[in-house]
C-alpha cells in the first residue's frame, strides 16, 4: 500500500475496506460504540472485544472547508461526514460531483469513492432529501 | 494576596527568557536554534551555567525538534538533575519546569522550544531537502491522502464554520481577534508582522484560503526559539529581573481528543483549565491587565476567551463590547489589553510560548514602546484539544 498511508494493526482493516470499496468502522462488541478513528479499546465502555463492521454510508454534513490551492491552480471541499450510524460518527472526505456553493451544514450525504494511488478513499455527495 | 496551596510546593517564579530572532530563513538547524534561545534565557537571567540544574523540552519524534539531551550536551551543562521532554503543548514544558522547581526536583530549569518552518505546515518548503518531515506516524483521520498538505488548518477552519453554525457567530468576530494582534505587531519589532498593518476591512475581503479561513487566520511559520528560566521566588529575588511569580499553572483535556483534525470540542479542555486556574488563585479575570491567548488560528482564541471570560458561544457578543474600530484593538472587561505582541497569528508561529515571553515582559516592564502601563497581573494561554495548558503570572511586588 502508500507509503503516505498509516498502516498499523488498528487502521489496517479501514484500508482494506478502502480497497473494496467498503468504508468498515470499528464496533464494540460489547456495548455497540462505533470507534472511529480506530482504536482496541472501546472509549465508551473500554471492552477490547471490537470488530470492522461495514456502515451505510448515509451521513451528514457536520463540516466542511474549501481549500484552494495555487499549483497547481485548484480548490477542492472537504467534507467532515457525520455518519448515521451514531452522533459524531465523523469520517472525513472530499466533496465530489456536487457544487460546493449549494451545500450548508446539515445537509444528507452519501458515500463515494476516490482513486488514489493503488486503492480508494471515501468521498462524499450530497443526497437528495 | 492569595498563596498557593501548601501542596503545590515551594513558590516559584520565571527569571528570564531568552529567543532567537523571528524569520522565515534562519539558515540554522532546528538544535541550533534551540541552543541559541537557551544561551540567551540563561544569560538574561543573570546566570552561569552551572547554575541550571534542570532541562526540559519540548519533543516530538515526528515533528522537527531537539530532546532536551541535545541541548545538555551542546551547552556543555554539568550535574543536571530534572529533565522532561513534552510533547506540544509547547507551554506544557514551561509548567513541567515550573512544577519541578515546587517539588524541588531541581532549583533553576530551563524550558526551551525550538521549531522551524517544514514541510507539513509550510506549503513554500515543501521539495526543500533542508526542512522535510521525519517519518509521518501521525495521522490519525487518514487526512494525508485526502487533503495532501496542512490538514490541521483545515481541521480548524472547519471548527470556526461549527461555531459560526451553532453560535451565530461570523468572520467579523474572528477578524477582530486577527486584527488585534496585527494591531499590536506594529510596536513589535521582532513581530514577523511588523510593518504590515491590517484593517477589519482587509480581512473581511481577503481571499479565503482554506475557506471560511484565510491567511489573517492562521499564524505564519517561522523559524524560531524560546526559553524561559524558572527557579523559585526566593532565588529570583537575587537575580537582575523582578521575578515573575506564578500564580497557578494548570493542564486540562476533556471530551473527544481528536487532536487536529476534528478539533470542534477545545472550549472543554480550555475550561477546565481556566476553572482551575481561578480556583487556584483566587484572582477573577477582570483583574487580569495582560490576556496572551494561544492563536495558532483565529478560532483557537476564540475558544480561549470564552473559556476565561465568558462561556461557551458567547465569545461573538463579548468580542462585539470589546471591539474598538477606531484603534483596531480588544480592551477587555477591566481593561485587560490582549496579545501586545501580536500573537502568533502576527508575532509568528512560536507555538504558544510567545505568549508566555509577553507576559514575562510586560510584568517586568520590560516592553519597550508596548508596554502596558502597571502591568502586574498576567494570563498566557497555549492549545487547543486534546491537552491545554495556561499560567497566571503577577510581577512581585
Amino acid at each position: 500500500m502508500s507509503r503516505s498511508l498509516r498502516i498499523d494493526f488498528d487502521t489496517l482493516p479501514y484500508w482494506e475496506g478502502c480497497r473494496q470499496k467498503k468504508l468498515l468502522i470499528l464496533r464494540c462488541l460489547a456495548c455497540g460504540f462505533w470507534i472511529h478513528p480506530p482504536l482496541s479499546v472501546c472509549s465508551s465502555c473500554w471492552s477490547e472485544k471490537i470488530k470492522p463492521q461495514e456502515v451505510s454510508g448515509k451521513a451528514s454534513i457536520y463540516s466542511f472547508t474549501t481549500t484552494k490551492q495555487r499549483e497547481p491552480a485548484s480548490s477542492f471541499v472537504t467534507v467532515w461526514a457525520e455518519l448515521r450510524e451514531q452522533e459524531r460518527l465523523i469520517v472525513i472526505g472530499q466533496l465530489i460531483g456536487t457544487d460546493p456553493a449549494a451545500i450548508k451544514i446539515g445537509d444528507p450525504l452519501f458515500l463515494d469513492w476516490l482513486s488514489h494511488e493503488d486503492h480508494f478513499v471515501p468521498a462524499f455527495g450530497k443526497a437528495r432529501g | 494576596m492569595t498563596l498557593l496551596p501548601d501542596h503545590q510546593g515551594r513558590r516559584v517564579a520565571i527569571a528570564g527568557i531568552g529567543r532567537t530572532e523571528f524569520n522565515r530563513d534562519s539558515g540554522k538547524s532546528v538544535g541550533s536554534l534551540a541552543l541559541s534561545a537557551a544561551k540567551s534565557a540563561i544569560l538574561d537571567a543573570g546566570l552561569e551555567r552551572d547554575d541550571i540544574d534542570g532541562v526540559g523540552g519540548v519533543f516530538c519524534s515526528d515533528h522537527p525538534t531537539v530532546w532536551p539531551g541535545y541541548v545538555v550536551g551542546g551547552l556543555g551543562l554539568n550535574d543536571i538533575r530534572w529533565s522532561s521532554s513534552s510533547a506540544p503543548p509547547s507551554a506544557a514544558i514551561v509548567l513541567e519546569g515550573i512544577n519541578a522547581v515546587a517539588a524541588g526536583a531541581c532549583e533553576t530549569a530551563l524550558c526551551y522550544h525550538a521549531k522551524y518552518r517544514w514541510d507539513v505546515t509550510s506549503t513554500s518548503v515543501r521539495n526543500d531537502p533542508m526542512r522535510q518531515s521525519p517519518p509521518m506516524t501521525f495521522d490519525p483521520h487518514f487526512c494525508r491522502p485526502l487533503v495532501s498538505h496542512c490538514p490541521g488548518a483545515n481541521g480548524f477552519a472547519a471548527n470556526m464554520r461549527r461555531h459560526m453554525h451553532e453560535f451565530g457567530s461570523t468572520r467579523e468576530h474572528f477578524g477582530m481577534l486577527a486584527v488585534n494582534g496585527r494591531t499590536h505587531a506594529q510596536r513589535n519589532e521582532d513581530a514577523i508582522f511588523y510593518g504590515s498593518p491590517i484593517t477589519l476591512s482587509d480581512y473581511l475581503d481577503a481571499p479565503r484560503t482554506i475557506d471560511p479561513f484565510t491567511l489573517f487566520d492562521m499564524d505564519m511559520p517561522i523559524d524560531a526559539a524560546t526559553a524561559v528560566i524558572v527557579t523559585t521566588l526566593e532565588r529570583a529575588r537575587d537575580l537582575p529581573h523582578r521575578p515573575v511569580v506564578v500564580e497557578a499553572g494548570a493542564f486540562g483535556a476533556s471530551r473527544k481528543t481528536d487532536q487536529i483534525f476534528q478539533p470542534f470540542d477545545g472550549y472543554f479542555g480550555a475550561k477546565v483549565v481556566m476553572d482551575t486556574l481561578w480556583q487556584r488563585c483566587g484572582y477573577k479575570p477582570e483583574e487580569l491587565d495582560v490576556v496572551n491567548l494561544y492563536d495558532g488560528f483565529s478560532v483557537i482564541a476564540m475558544d480561549w476567551l470564552e473559556a476565561a471570560f465568558c462561556t461557551r458561544g458567547e465569545g461573538a457578543g463579548l468580542l462585539s463590547d470589546s471591539w474598538n474600530e477606531h484603534t483596531g484593538q480588544i480592551r477587555l472587561p477591566g481593561g485587560a489589553v490582549v496579545n501586545p505582541h501580536g500573537g502568533n497569528l502576527s508575532e509568528g508561529r512560536t507555538q504558544g510560548m510567545g505568549q508566555i515571553l509577553e507576559a514575562v515582559l510586560q510584568l517586568q516592564d520590560r516592553a519597550g514602546v508596548r508596554q502596558v502601563p502597571d502591568a502586574r497581573l498576567a494570563l498566557a494561554t497555549n492549545a487547543a484539544n486534546p491537552i491545554d495548558v495556561a499560567l497566571i503570572l503577577r510581577a512581585d511586588s
